[in-house]
């Protein structure tokens, strides 16, 4: 109690500090809550879809394995069946089939498809149920649910997907018929007779989350048809399970659970809470919850720092007092439980604070801007222990070492003589050493002793540790190299006494390296993700190996038809070639993709047709490519023959392939066969991914593993591709017409659907319509990229940035202090001649010092984790293979760095003004306070 | 346990070096000393003699080289830290010259601080203020006080443990003369008043002439002691100081 009452005098006692501290934790709270109200609102969404995700079923049951082609046995049906508590069971198959482009003219349904929706288009497919069940798994919205009796092929669609594709009761859905029918035929329509009212998955991304539903169905049909278009023999994907009313669900369960167990694929119940934690393992939440985390574990350092600053500062002014203390009553642990009470209790009224303002601020945002908080607000348990942690935890750590100090405080230094000031002069050669060597495991770890993928994690985290701690070693040092050198220049510029600034900021050094850290650690981040960032999207960004455009055409051209876009003005004639693209999967998992998470699908590749000699070779080739292995001429004969292809670097690296070995891939529209390539050159392809990302060249999913170019009649023959689907092409001049290029390629389409030559009469604006051609600028790639990657790095950077607000109130603190318990000093100063501005000028300029030592630290960590950051990011599966060169984006670094530098003077203005406008008689009585 | 015959205090060859690298202070060398119950004693001598350093053995601020310190029979070498500081909170009472008052408690959370929550707590707080006239600013904070108040909190704090010996190191030492010796009446009139042991390092003799016996230190060893026999004569003080310090130097 006496101890408890101690904590709150001394905080009283510096009240000033006491705020600004409690300010600070608040902020940082306030950030805390702000991110993770959303994570607090996306598990009601998945509590809410978890609630409804069954429909009318109590529970589903399906193979343990989330694997899509693992399905459950059909000899669990009939003893489902025969179990009295059983009402009905319903087998369902789940399947992901190509969809016709809806809404095209009609002459356009009469001629195959080429792949692909086009930039930023909805994915060409939809998730399929095969089902016979006789009612609704779902509340029908309008129409009704699939009949037996139906003459043609029916289909009901969940509401959302079908508001999403504009399609309605009535309208056909022509579906890709992999295997084409003996007619020849390779599409079937299917009349939307339903809709259903099924809840929304709370992720677009269904196979990122480890567990199947009926509500992931975006389209239900009957099993008979499924097993027609895909000329495959029905497969139980999930069985949805009505239960009696009067029967036990828990008894139930109890009595099938080790049953499902012992069939040859292992099955399990899925129930409502089983769903909502299989959601809360989704990629999207672990993002949110890694941002969540991600702020908490920032708000805490900055927490931590700031409330070390403090506590710092009263452990050094206080060491008499403790020792008196120590002398008269308290035992050592009652010294530290001191200090540890007088942190947590400005954590917790930091977190108090901080919870009533955040809260209250996102309801003023939520009211105002409800669009901005995508995921909704939420004030719950987890936001709140988050925030706890941030706060408390934060404060409990900052309150350790202060505590270590003061045991070493002894009694005895209660008789010391007063107005003992440590200067520390030497820059610590050996604490220099060692924390250089520290600084130094994060690049070894990263570029000498590489990580496999497995430890990557572990690397990252030793490494990181390693160099902040190593950071935080030099730091001293750095302070002691600033003063004694730049000090020296700052008292030039600003016609300053070099004698004032003598020992400025290392009088109380580890004061100084407090306030210093607490603000590099925030522009510390930021340059780190800022050089992180920009390294990365180097690898992402069409370089100048491809040609300045794509065309996507569709339904696509004969390629003699293509070949005519050439005779556009604008259009390079020599380097202008059709395509055709599939992307199909790997036989072999090449990549490892199953044995990781969920969302890196990488299980495929984009194979890109096109012919080889021009391409590759000549004066003029369409690509000007920078080979890694194999030749050129070798490389181009092979794939004339057939059978031969080039692959990115980045892929072998991945892979483990060499030139000449092959990889085999399984042609979507002939499924069960296969198709083998050798690899006939090896080169670089910096930026294909969004390349093929936003240009339609991926058709089938989102993620592929490589870009595999090969020759046009090999990869249409093996992928039964009889149009070119895509035109790439160079610019013929500067300022090419790309609307017109475009008007030419959609008369092409249009006149290749009608049957009819190509007039040159009518090509000028008969049909605009950019449904039937779109042509992609890689320019327009690159800008668009660019302009999204910069927007991604600044709202990553928010974090950082705020931290580094916050922790200037810690700054603030220290500043306040270090004059306060210089102010006899002062007096003496002020009485010996200097002026008041004099002396102003050089707290202002110690500010600026402060400041500069946390722009160094910052700008060191930054660029060395960013650096390694990058580099690291080659044995993540994510970023396989790939080996961005470093990028330092100066110009927001060096805003950065001066904003650090105008913060610090702005910190130091306060007590330069108290100071300026103190008289000597005050500042010189300041010396009899007992400190 | 010790027996009634116990001195509240005790020293014996009492050795404590001081090194800094490879030189060393020998700072005590040999010292014994005994303080009687209703005993004050004043330890004299010039700055380096060792005073200072005694009266931190006396209260176990340092741990000696050799012999013991005794308080109550209890050799203060035998405890640890813990009960080191609970037996110093219980035995020993702590003037020092600077008062080391706690700023950010008032004068009456000052007095309290050393005890520990008893139900005659308040009573005793308030007798110590009515004693020391203080009642009137028990809620003032340090700064809000003169020296000699500070002292006087300060002797009251020392006090609110109702230990049976008080150690004042150079207590007026940052008073005026007047308030000085109100100070110095005040440590008496414990002595005499309460039976409470005292022992006050000073160099000043009108501070030592209020003591019952003045030890005069030199080099880290107890030169001499004289009895003052209740003469309260600075000069005398100090000319038997003078006497015990030039009688060392012809030997």
């Amino acid at each position: 109690m006496k101890v408890l009452r101690l904590a709150f005098a001394f905080l009283r006692e510096r009240s000033t500090r006491t705020a600004l501290t409690t300010v600070a934790i608040a902020a940082a709270v306030c950030m805390v809550i702000w991110v993770t109200s959303s994570y607090e609102a996306l598990h009601k969404t998945y509590d809410e879809f978890s609630n409804l995700a069954l429909g009318r079923y109590e529970l589903t049951i399906a193979p343990i394995s989330a694997d899509e082609n693992v399905f459950v046995s059909a000899d669990v049906m009939q003893p489902l069946l025969d179990d009295p508590a059983v009402a009905a069971v319903d087998p369902m198959w789940a399947k992901r089939i190509a969809i016709q482009t809806p809404n095209l003219p009609p002459a356009v349904h009469a001629v195959r498809p080429g792949p692909g929706d086009g930039p930023r288009g909805l994915l060409p497919s939809l998730m399929f149920m095969a089902t016979d069940a006789e009612q609704s798994p779902f509340d029908v919205s309008e129409g009704h649910w699939l009949s037996r009796e139906a003459e043609s092929p029916q289909a009901v669609l969940r509401a959302d997907v079908a508001k999403r594709r504009q399609l309605h009761v009535g309208d056909w859905l022509n579906i890709e018929r992999p295997r084409p029918g003996e007619d020849g035929q390779d599409l079937v329509a299917f009349q939307i007779v339903g809709l259903l009212d099924a809840p929304k998955p709370p992720t677009m991304n269904a196979g990122s989350i480890p567990m199947l539903t009926p509500s992931f169905g975006e389209a239900f049909i009957h099993i008979a048809q499924a097993e027609e278009i895909l000329g495959e023999t029905f497969r139980i994907s999930l069985l949805g399970v009505s239960i009696n009313k009067e029967a036990d669900i828990t008894k139930f369960r109890f009595g099938w659970a080790p049953r499902l167990n012992s069939y040859k694929t292992p099955l399990q119940f899925q129930e409502a809470y089983e769903i909502e934690e299989a959601l809360d393992q989704a990629s999207e939440a672990e993002n949110v919850k890694l941002q969540s985390y991600a702020a908490t574990g920032v708000a805490m350092l900055v927490a931590m720092l700031v409330t070390f600053c403090s506590l710092s500062m009263g452990v050094t002014e206080r060491t008499r007092q403790y020792a008196v203390l120590r002398a008269i009553a308290f035992t050592k642990w009652q010294i530290v439980s001191l200090i540890v009470i007088e942190g947590l209790v400005l954590g917790a009224m930091g977190l108090i604070a901080g919870i009533l303002v955040g809260w209250g601020l996102l309801q003023i945002v939520e009211q105002l801007f409800g669009s901005l908080l995508h995921h909704g607000i939420l004030l719950g348990g987890r936001n709140l222990t988050l925030a706890m942690l941030a706060s408390l935890g934060g404060a409990f750590l900052a309150s350790l070492f202060p505590a270590y100090k003061s045991t070493c405080v002894k009694p005895l230094d209660a008789v010391a003589p007063l107005h003992q000031t440590q200067i520390s002069r030497s820059p610590g050669w050996f604490r220099l050493m060692l924390g250089l060597s520290l600084i130094a495991v994060n690049p070894l770890l990263t570029f000498v002793f590489p990580p496999n993928e497995n430890s990557v994690g572990l690397a990252m985290a030793i490494g990181f540790l390693c160099s902040s701690v190593g950071f935080f070693v030099i730091a001293p040092s750095i302070v002691v190299w600033v003063d004694r050198y730049v000090g020296p220049t700052f008292a030039r510029w600003l016609r300053i006494d070099p004698k004032l600034l003598t020992s400025q900021i290392t009088s109380q050094l580890w004061r100084t390296v407090g306030a210093a850290i607490a603000m590099a650690f925030g522009l510390g981040l930021f340059v780190g993700i800022q050089v992180w960032g920009f390294t990365m999207l180097k690898s992402f960004i069409p370089g100048s190996w491809t040609p300045d455009a794509i065309v996507v055409l569709r339904p696509g051209l004969k390629p003699e038809d293509a070949e005519r876009l050439a005779n556009h003005p604008d259009v390079d004639p020599q380097r202008c070639l059709p395509m055709v693209v599939e992307q199909p999967r790997l036989v072999e998992d090449l990549t490892h993709s199953a044995e990781r998470p969920s969302i890196i699908r990488q299980d495929n590749v984009v194979i890109v047709g096109l012919d080889p000699a021009r391409a590759f070779l000549g004066d003029h080739p369409l690509l000007t490519l920078e080979w890694v292995a194999g030749d050129p001429r070798d490389a181009v004969k092979q794939m004339q023959n057939g059978g031969a292809c080039i692959v990115p670097d980045h892929f072998i690296e991945e892979t483990g392939l060499k030139l000449g070995d092959s990889i085999s891939v399984s042609p979507p529209r002939n499924a069960g066969n296969k198709v083998s390539y050798e690899i006939a050159g090896v080169v670089k392809l910096p930026g294909w991914h969004w390349q093929t990302k936003l240009t339609g060249l991926r058709t089938r999913t989102h993620r592929a593993a490589a870009l595999v170019l090969a020759d046009y009649d090999s990869v249409a023959s093996d992928f039964d591709l009889p149009m070119a689907s895509h035109v790439w092409f160079s610019y013929a001049k500067e300022n090419a017409d790309v609307d017109s290029i475009q008007t030419f390629a959609s008369d092409l389409v249009l006149h290749s659907i009608a049957d009819e030559p190509l007039d040159s009469e009518t090509t000028s604006s008969e049909s605009t319509d950019d449904k039937l051609a779109k042509v992609v600028p890689v320019q327009g790639i690159r800008d668009h990229l660019d302009i999204t990657a910069r927007r991604w790095i600044w709202v990553i950077s928010y974090i950082p940035l705020i931290s580094l607000l916050i922790a200037c109130l810690g700054v603030l603190n220290v500043m306040l202090a270090s004059v306060r318990s210089r102010r006899w000093e002062f007096g003496i100063l002020r009485s010996i001649g200097f002026t008041s501005s004099d002396l102003s000028r050089a707290i202002l300029v110690e500010g600026l010092m402060i400041a500069f030592v946390a722009g160094l630290l910052s700008l060191g960590f930054g660029i060395l984790s960013g650096w390694c950051g990058s580099g690291m990011a080659q044995y993540m599966s994510f970023f396989g293979g790939l080996h961005p060169p470093l990028v330092i984006p100066w110009l927001p670094i060096l805003g950065g760095f001066l904003l650090v530098l105008l913060l610090g003077v702005g910190i130091a203005a306060w007590p330069a003004i108290s100071i300026k406008r103190s008289r000597p008689m005050d500042l010189l009585q300041s010396g009899n306070e007992f400190s | 346990m010790p027996s009634n015959n116990t001195p509240p205090l005790q020293i014996d060859q009492v050795h404590k070096t001081y090194r800094q690298g490879n030189s060393s202070v020998r700072a005590l060398d040999g010292v014994d000393l005994t303080i009687q119950s209703g005993e004050l004693v004043a330890i004299m001598g010039a700055s380096g003699s060792g005073k200072s350093t005694l009266l931190h053995a006396m209260a176990g601020l340092i741990q000696v080289d050799a012999g013991q310190v005794s308080i109550a029979g209890q050799d203060l070498s035998q405890l640890n830290d813990v009960t080191l500081t609970k037996f110093r909170r219980k035995n020993l009472g702590i003037v020092f010259q600077a008062y080391n008052l706690i700023p950010a408690l008032t004068a009456e959370e000052n007095i309290r601080l050393p005890a520990n929550e008893a139900t005659n707590l308040d009573e005793r707080v308030e007798r110590l203020l009515d004693r020391l006239g203080m009642s009137e600013r028990r809620s003032h904070r340090p700064m809000a006080l003169s020296g000699g108040e500070q002292q006087r909190i300060a002797i009251a704090r020392a006090l609110i443990c109702d230990p049976a010996i008080l150690l004042a190191d150079e207590p007026t030492g940052s008073l005026d003369s007047a308030t000085g010796t109100t100070i110095c009446r005040l440590l008496r009139s414990l002595v005499d008043e309460e039976q409470r042991s005292i022992v006050v390092v000073t160099h000043e003799p009108h501070v030592a002439m209020w003591a019952d016996r003045v030890v005069v230190m030199k080099d880290g060893t107890d030169l001499a002691e004289f009895k003052t026999d209740g003469i309260r004569d600075p000069q005398t003080v100090a000319n038997r100081c003078q006497e015990a310090l030039g009688a060392e130097a012809v030997h």
